[in-house]
Order: C-alpha cells, then sequence, then structure tokens
C-alpha cells in the first residue's frame, strides 16, 4: 500500500515543498535563536543563570528543538489534508476502489502516509538538533531526549486530526481554512468559554493536549508543575492524547465505512 | 450462468427514490446494457454492484473471484501525473506489474501520449485513458458508465469494436448508456430503466420482439386496407407514407400467408418488408 502511495507522492509537488521548508524553517529559525541568545548571553551574563541552562547545548538543547519544531505542526498537516482531500476532490479515491482496493486498504494506506509524514518530521527533528549540537560544540546525550517521544505523541495528535478533517470535510480548501481556524483560534474560543462553566475544560481540548506535552523549554519544570497544579498532570496528558487519537481514527473511519463516495 | 445477481437493490437521496426494487441476472460472456434518459439510476445501479454508493435496501452478488475493470461516471485520474504513471498506478492497484500497460496504451491510441500530464488531455483522451486503465489486468469483467462520453465518431467506433472484441473473448460487459444506437449495435441483453424502476430486461431480441410489423403497398391502398381489416388474425393496419404498416401479435405474423391472402383477395402486393421494431421506438414506448 505504502508503495502505491509513495507512487502518487513521489511527483506531488506540495510534498517536495513542505519536505524541503520543513526542515528549512526549523533550523534556519533555530540558527537566529540561538545567534540572539548567544549575542544575548555574552553581553549579560546573568541570562544563562535567569534560564537556568544553555537551551542550545545538549540536553537542553532536545527540548529547545522540539518546542521549536511544534509551531511548525501546520506545514504536514497541510501536506496530509491535501493528500486526502485531492483523492476526494479528483475523485481518484473511487477509481482507487474501482481498480481493486477495499474501503479498509484505501482508508489504512492513508494513516500509513501520516504515519510516515510523522516519522519524516521527527527524523528532521532529531538531524536538526545533532546538528545544532555540533555547532555549539556540544556532545549528544540521550538524556532529555524524552522530548523526541512528547514530539511524536504530539505530531501524531496534530497529524491524525489533520486526517480525521480531511476524511470529513473531503473538500480541499474548506478542509485547510478549518485546520487553520481551529487550530489558532477556534479551540480556544470553543473550550475557555466552557470553561467559564466546567473549570479547566481548556486544558482537555485535543490540540491543547497535545501542546501542554512539550512545555516551553526554559522553566519548562516549573511550567509543568504549575500546569500540574490547576491541569491535569503527565500521565493524564499521555491517557488523553491515546484517548484522542483513538478517537480520531476511529471517527474518520465510521464515517468513510459507511459514506456514498 | 449469472455474473451478477442484483435483487431488490433500492437507494434513496433524501426524498429522492433513485432505484426502486431492481432486480437484475447478467448472463456471463453477455454485453448487458442498462438503458434509461438521465436520471433513470442508471449511475447509482452501477455504483452500487461497484461498492461506491450503498444501497438502502436489496442487495448484489458477484461470482466470487471474478475481476473486475470499472469505469464510473468520469474518468478519474491523478491530474499531476502521466498517462502510463497513472495506468502504473492502476496496475498496482490490481496487483500487476508493467506488463499489459504498452499494450492498454496501444489500444486506445495512446502511447505516444503516455508521457504527457494527464491535466493536458483533451477529454476524448481521457475517457480512452479510462477505457485503456479497465483493460489492465486482463479483467473477466467490464463494467463502464457512458464509455463513449467525449469520443469523437472514430472514438465511438473505436469503443464499439473493443466492446466486440471483448465479447469475442468471452468477457462480460456491463455498461450503462442513454445512447440508444450504440446499446442495439453492441449489446446481447438490455435492462430499460426509468426513474428507478427496470421496465423491461432480457436479451435484446426478446425485448423488442413484442410484435410483428410488416410495410405492405398494393396499386389500391384504401382497397388493400379493408381487406387487411377482414383479416381473420385481426392486425392492427395503419397509413404510413403510400403504404400499410400491419402489425401481428408476435409469433402470428407468417409474410408467405399474408402474401397469398392478398393475391386470394384480388391485391397484388408491389412491397412486402417485415420491419423489426428499433430500441429506440422500444424504449421511447415504454418510458414514455
Amino acid at each position: 500500500m505504502l508503495q502505491i502511495e509513495w507512487l502518487k507522492l513521489k511527483k506531488f509537488r506540495p510534498f517536495w515543498v513542505v519536505m524541503v521548508l520543513y526542515p528549512v524553517c526549523l533550523f534556519g529559525l533555530l540558527v537566529i535563536f540561538a545567534s540572539v541568545y548567544d549575542q544575548a548571553s555574552q553581553k549579560h551574563h546573568e541570562i544563562q543563570a535567569i534560564t537556568g541552562a544553555t537551551p542550545f547545548t545538549f540536553p537542553e538543547l532536545w527540548t529547545t528543538v522540539t518546542y521549536t519544531a511544534s509551531w511548525f505542526h501546520f506545514l504536514p498537516c497541510v501536506l496530509i489534508l491535501l493528500n486526502i482531500c485531492n483523492e476526494f476532490e479528483f475523485r481518484t479515491h473511487r477509481q482507487n476502489l474501482l481498480d481493486g482496493w477495499s474501503r479498509a486498504q484505501f482508508f489504512g494506506a492513508k494513516m500509513m502516509v501520516t504515519l510516515g509524514i510523522t516519522a519524516l518530521t521527527l527524523l528532521w527533528v532529531t538531524l536538526s538538533a545533532l546538528l545544532m549540537g555540533v555547532f555549539h560544540s556540544s556532545t549528544p546525550t540521550w538524556n532529555s531526549a524524552s522530548s523526541l517521544l512528547y514530539f511524536l505523541e504530539q505530531s501524531l495528535v496534530y497529524n491524525f486530526f489533520a486526517l480525521a478533517v480531511g476524511f470529513t470535510l473531503r473538500r480541499g480548501l474548506l478542509s485547510l481554512a478549518f485546520f487553520l481556524i481551529y487550530s489558532n483560534f477556534l479551540e480556544k474560543i470553543i473550550f475557555w468559554t466552557a470553561s467559564l462553566s466546567v473549570r479547566g475544560l481548556h486544558y482537555y481540548a485535543p490540540l491543547a493536549v497535545a501542546d501542554q506535552l512539550l512545555p516551553f523549554p526554559i522553566w519548562k519544570d516549573a511550567v509543568r508543575k504549575a500546569l500540574a497544579a490547576d491541569g491535569p498532570n503527565l500521565t493524564v496528558l499521555h491517557g488523553c492524547a491515546a484517548g484522542y487519537l483513538v478517537l480520531f481514527v476511529v471517527a474518520s473511519w465510521w464515517r468513510y465505512r459507511r459514506a456514498d463516495l | 450462468m449469472s455474473i451478477l445477481s442484483v435483487e431488490g437493490l433500492s437507494k434513496r437521496y433524501g426524498s429522492t427514490q433513485a432505484l426502486q426494487e431492481v432486480n437484475l441476472e447478467v448472463p456471463a460472456g453477455s454485453i448487458f446494457g442498462v438503458l434509461g434518459p438521465n436520471g433513470s439510476g442508471k449511475t447509482t445501479l452501477l455504483g452500487i454492484v461497484l461498492d461506491i454508493l450503498r444501497p438502502t435496501g436489496g442487495q448484489f452478488r458477484w461470482t466470487s473471484g471474478v475481476t473486475r475493470g470499472a469505469l464510473l461516471e468520469t474518468p478519474n485520474f491523478y491530474t499531476y501525473l502521466n498517462g502510463r504513471d497513472n495506468l502504473t498506478i492502476t496496475a498496482r492497484l490490481r496487483g500487476r506489474g508493467q506488463e499489459g500497460i504498452n499494450a492498454a496504451l496501444a489500444q486506445v491510441g495512446l502511447d505516444s501520449y503516455e508521457s504527457l500530464p494527464f491535466q493536458k488531455y483533451s477529454l476524448g483522451m481521457k475517457q480512452r485513458l479510462a477505457i485503456g486503465a479497465t483493460l489492465i489486468g486482463d479483467p473477466e469483467v467490464m463494467v463502464l458508465d457512458e464509455p463513449t462520453n467525449g469520443l469523437d465518431p472514430a472514438g465511438i467506433a473505436d469503443v464499439r469494436g473493443l466492446i466486440r472484441g471483448l465479447r469475442d473473448q468471452g468477457k462480460t460487459v456491463f455498461l450503462a448508456s442513454h445512447m440508444l444506437d450504440e446499446v442495439e449495435k453492441v449489446c446481447t441483453h438490455v435492462a430499460i430503466l426509468k426513474k428507478g424502476r427496470v421496465l423491461s430486461q432480457g436479451a435484446l431480441s426478446e425485448v423488442l420482439r413484442d410484435e410483428d410489423r410488416v410495410e405492405v403497398r398494393s396499386d389500391d391502398l384504401n382497397a388493400l386496407a379493408d381487406l387487411l381489416h377482414a383479416h381473420p388474425l385481426k392486425p392492427k393496419v395503419e397509413r404510413g407514407d403510400g403504404l400499410l404498416a400491419v402489425v401481428f401479435e408476435t409469433g402470428f405474423l407468417n409474410p408467405a400467408e399474408l402474401n397469398r391472402y392478398c393475391l386470394d383477395g384480388g391485391q397484388t402486393l408491389s412491397h412486402l418488408v417485415m420491419r423489426k421494431k428499433t430500441l429506440e421506438s422500444r424504449f421511447l414506448e415504454l418510458t414514455d
């Protein structure tokens, strides 16, 4: 299945645009941040003492890179949406079924693409961290590399949310608009409003759950502690993230399995 | 033996009943045409038996393990890929390799355009590619929805030849069309649909044969008409352009006997031609 999806993707221009843009944006931003931080800390030596660690050397570098990468989730999500919605808009998903695939195979293939794109972003993030470490003459250590796992979990929530949006709305432009509006504004508006009635509900919104997995790298322990005092602890966050992942997959499949195509 | 059995198939879109209790048997090796005006439910029927649409009632059954090639409504391909790349995906979806792609491209006359992106194909070329795609893997059954859409007369003749070739190879073709002439020329069996209901179905000759019609002429048409009205089988006599159309119940017309009857009655026939009802007239009769 993945081989057939590769035949579709390898000449799909947006795939290569995202595959180039993602590491370039991520690494470029990291270089800018590191340069600003280095200049500032050379002038003001107390900065390092305030931040509590050097964010551009290992092990803190893992956290810095994964947190920065979390700002670019929209790029793989856009790719996933295009990959799914184009099939619906050009009716090629129908042709895939006419040519021999079952609905389960088509859905499974899109899940595999989503997993593959997630794996590629994880690879870019890991390589970016290692490269930044080389620039800062910092020897890589797996201490704090758990951030990579949290990043993976966060990416899966975002990417499978995009998959669910694609299979539900089917129209490319509509799906993109919904995804961007929801992830940037709508979720916050809905859950913050709802939390006026149910205290702390905004912590449990799908993308908010994913976002809390990677807190701001500087003072992250303090941030986590503060969040845990009012909202969910890390174990609950993992549970919610897993729950949302299952929900996105099951809801998408349920709709696709029963729909007229 | 039926390759496809459809029992009581129904489909409703909101308040619109697209199919109502459709029953069909598609014999193996037949060229089965589903005819009907626009909106009669042809594409819905094909969509359901191809598992693209979900029926609201009834069921269908394909012979176990039968391989299918299908074209439903419009040609659907990846616009940014060329013809060959698109057919490669089709072949892989059917569990095949590159074999058969060259033959399919040649058969539909697109071998010189295989590297052109699909989005640059003309409507006719897109339709040809879609038909070529159905041939990949040499399926036993072809399901074709309006296969001549967008084709020029030469293309239509090619598709007709292709379907006849498939029939000669013993393949089954299940096609939907509103082009009666096309269906009459290639089909062995037909089903006529109107507003989601099957009005008539069976072998083409059976669907067409519900009356025997003959055209006759003599020097005195009035006298001939009177003589025919007096015929013991009570045929229907219609005046045409300088001749009479005589319609007997199916199976009761014997041209030699009719000729002798007229001669015995004093009318020498200068014209006697058997007329088979065309699919078009039968279709209009059923659907009007």
